[in-house]
């Protein structure tokens, strides 16, 4: 049965997104990102060095957009007009590419979003032609305005950025989830694979992750681990699970049994 | 040959005058594949290179993408 996802005017085959930080060693990167299987994986925008080092590889060799739908981030931007930047550095750079995940930080040491500039910021994206997959916190409301600025996904954080503490406030994700009809991916907070199952079986549409790969002791192993999560987490959402009960009820028939 | 000031990367550099990006990419020794180009807050875009020349107190951003989340 195909399930993909789609994201705006695109489709891809994996639910699963990831980052492209923090790893030990490229080669490593490269590795658990295949093996996570994603189809969208997200890279920063930084200044060259102008100093030593100039021979430093560029990641776009080794993760290549012809392998990958490249997501560029706005990470490390403060402001609205910071991002707006940003995104159009970005788009030059991979060749007028008009996806881009927006994030706009409020605080250096939470690194939780600033929701009024992000919400300007999405504004204004979309309004120059960018195609906008917005981080955001869990904020019903803010949600809602994301969607209707026309942002093609929304993205509520599980926990903050590299915490990698699981999903805080599951009820706020599955009411976000009711209500936005385009994607919403939880972007952040993932620490182990139940956390990326229990965003699938809420009925989230995606999950994007980095830290919980990237940071694991043996990263290829938790990249096959995640993409298997997101899948089972999938497939229970899909089948729809049993109801809970108060009552303990026996698998097995209550007839027939021996009695002395 | 008569030198400018210039702001590359929020770095002061002195320039040659009249370098055009491929040729202000060439001074830095910076290899002008998978990068972009910011003059004055405005995006060069790769067609106009040739045809955009560095001036006095101009104001640079040469970025690339590096691995982020």
């Amino acid at each position: 049965m195909s399930d993909s996802l789609r994201i705006g005017v695109r489709e891809f085959q994996s639910r699963l997104m990831v980052g492209t930080g923090k790893y030990v060693n490229d080669q490593l990167a490269i590795d658990a990102i295949r093996e996570s299987g994603a189809d969208i994986v997200t890279m920063a925008i930084r200044r060259v060095n102008l100093g030593q080092n100039k021979d430093e590889g560029n990641i776009l060799e080794l993760i290549s957009p012809d392998e990958f739908t490249i997501l560029p981030n706005t990470a490390g931007c403060y402001t609205a007009d910071e991002s707006v930047r940003t995104c159009k550095l970005a788009r030059e750079l991979l060749g007028g590419h008009s996806l881009v995940k927006l994030e706009v930080i409020g605080d250096k040491n939470t690194l939780l979003p600033d929701m009024p500039e992000t919400l300007k910021a999405a504004k204004d994206l979309v309004k120059e032609g960018f195609e906008v997959m917005v981080y955001c916190t869990d904020d019903y409301e803010y949600a809602v305005a994301l969607e209707d600025a026309g942002c093609v996904a929304v993205m509520p954080l599980a926990a903050p950025i590299g915490s990698g503490r699981g999903i805080e406030n599951p009820q706020t994700i599955e009411a976000i989830v009711k209500k936005i009809q385009v994607p919403v991916i939880v972007d952040a907070g993932i620490g182990t694979a139940s956390d990326a199952t229990l965003a699938m079986e809420l009925g989230c549409d995606g999950v994007l992750l980095n830290t919980a790969i990237a940071g694991a002791q043996n990263p290829v192993i938790m990249a096959a681990a995640m993409r298997q999560a997101v899948k089972a987490g999938r497939s229970a959402y899909l089948a729809g699970r049993m109801p809970k009960s108060d009552q303990a009820s026996a698998s097995s028939p209550i007839e027939g049994v021996i009695h002395s | 040959m008569k030198n400018i000031q210039v702001s590359i990367n929020a770095e002061s550099k002195e320039i040659p005058l009249n370098l055009n990006i491929p040729q202000l990419l060439d001074f830095l020794k910076l290899k002008d594949e998978l990068l972009v180009v910011e003059l004055n807050e405005q995006v060069v875009m790769r067609a106009d290179w040739a045809t955009t020349t560095v001036g006095e107190g101009d104001k640079l951003e040469i970025v690339k993408a590096i691995g982020g989340g």
